[in-house]
């Protein structure tokens, strides 16, 4: 179930969600408005492997913009820190943003109740974007699960390892 | 209503949920993480018929490079089906931090569907891919109203599958 505006606010004020700094200003019907913090992160290298440690460097963005050139990829993170222990959140670009072709995400919306922390943009603009410092980027609704939050540790990371590991327990299976 | 860890290992547990082969590392707070199956097609244009033609790739243990501006079929390595939750297959959030799309607009999985899913893979920049690499998720979703057997026609192939939009 999708939390509302209202909901959101309530429980930002009872301490179920924590979101900080918060203006009760962009709570909307069923989401709250994220804003772009300055610093932009782009990965320095050519080409990237999903298996190895891909360097990145950052670059600020000034106050009359930074213009995305399309096709290209940046990590920004949001400006407020986002406590969830109860909920749900899934990441949405607020409209106008969808409407200049800028992806905030890149098929992956879904933030597990437990997340603590900045919420991280993947950037792709489709075109050429100028964005701006502490703009309002992106929305994030919130959805009650069914069931109890159990938060597993994320420290584990994926290695050549554990994909030797993983292959050698699985069985054959059938198509 | 998305189901938690826990609810989802319920599931499991008592048929509701089929996920093969299961690993029980892979289940998250509201999802399970799914591994890229070997099998990849890569889209090298169409045919006289305007059927979109595919190059067969199998992914080496040491990897693939997957190249911006190209499309690609995959596959999830596991077998996931419910016959009572939907169910929604997205990306990982450490994947879309490397510019991969796993899926173009199509997430939603249908009750009563059990096959490897095919993915629709493409990049922003070149990156190397490695066969069961966890690259998504799968979310399960409480229904409201009666459940009927899916009948749609690309639920009856796992694999890489190509879109059988055009044929009869």
């Amino acid at each position: 179930m999708k939390l509302t505006g209202t909901e959101i606010d309530q429980r930002v004020r009872n301490g179920d969600i924590g979101i900080e700094p918060f203006d009760p200003g962009f709570v909307s019907s069923n989401s709250y408005d994220l804003r772009l913090a300055p610093t932009l992160e782009y990965y320095t290298q050519a080409t990237l492997d999903a298996r190895g440690h891909n360097p990145t460097a950052e670059t600020t963005i000034p106050e009359e913009g930074f213009v995305l050139p399309a096709g290209t990829l940046w990590i920004g993170r949001s400006v407020e820190r986002v406590t969830s222990p109860k909920f749900v959140q899934v990441l949405h670009a607020k409209s106008g943003i969808a409407r200049l072709g800028l992806h905030v995400h890149i098929t992956a919306d879904l933030i597990a109740p437990g997340h603590d922390g900045h919420i991280e943009f993947h950037l792709a603009p489709t075109v050429d974007v100028r964005v701006y410092p502490n703009q309002p980027i992106a929305q994030l609704s919130f959805e009650l699960p069914l069931g109890n939050v159990v938060t597993r540790d994320r420290s584990q990371t994926w290695s050549a390892d554990r994909a030797a590991q993983a292959n050698a327990n699985r069985g054959e299976f059938t198509r | 209503m998305t189901l938690t860890g826990p609810a989802i290992r319920d599931a499991i547990d008592r048929g509701a949920i089929t996920i093969t082969p299961f690993d029980e590392l892979a289940i998250g707070e509201i999802s399970v993480d799914f591994h890229l199956g070997r099998e990849l097609k890569r889209c090298i244009g169409t045919d006289g018929y305007n059927r979109h033609q595919f190059e067969a790739i199998v992914i080496p243990d040491d990897g693939y490079e997957l190249q911006p501006g190209e499309f690609y079929l995959g596959h999830t390595s596991e077998i996931i089906g419910s016959d009572m939750y939907a169910m929604r297959l997205t990306g990982k959030r450490s994947i879309g931090r490397l510019g991969l799309w796993i899926q173009i607009d199509a997430d939603l999985g249908h009750t009563t569907a059990c096959h490897q899913w095919t993915l629709e893979l493409r990049c922003l920049k070149p990156v190397r891919v490695y066969p069961e690499m966890p690259i998504g998720q799968v979310s399960f979703k409480a229904n409201l109203g009666t459940v009927l057997p899916y009948a749609g026609r690309h639920a009856k192939h796992s694999g890489a599958q190509e879109s059988l939009h055009f044929e009869r």
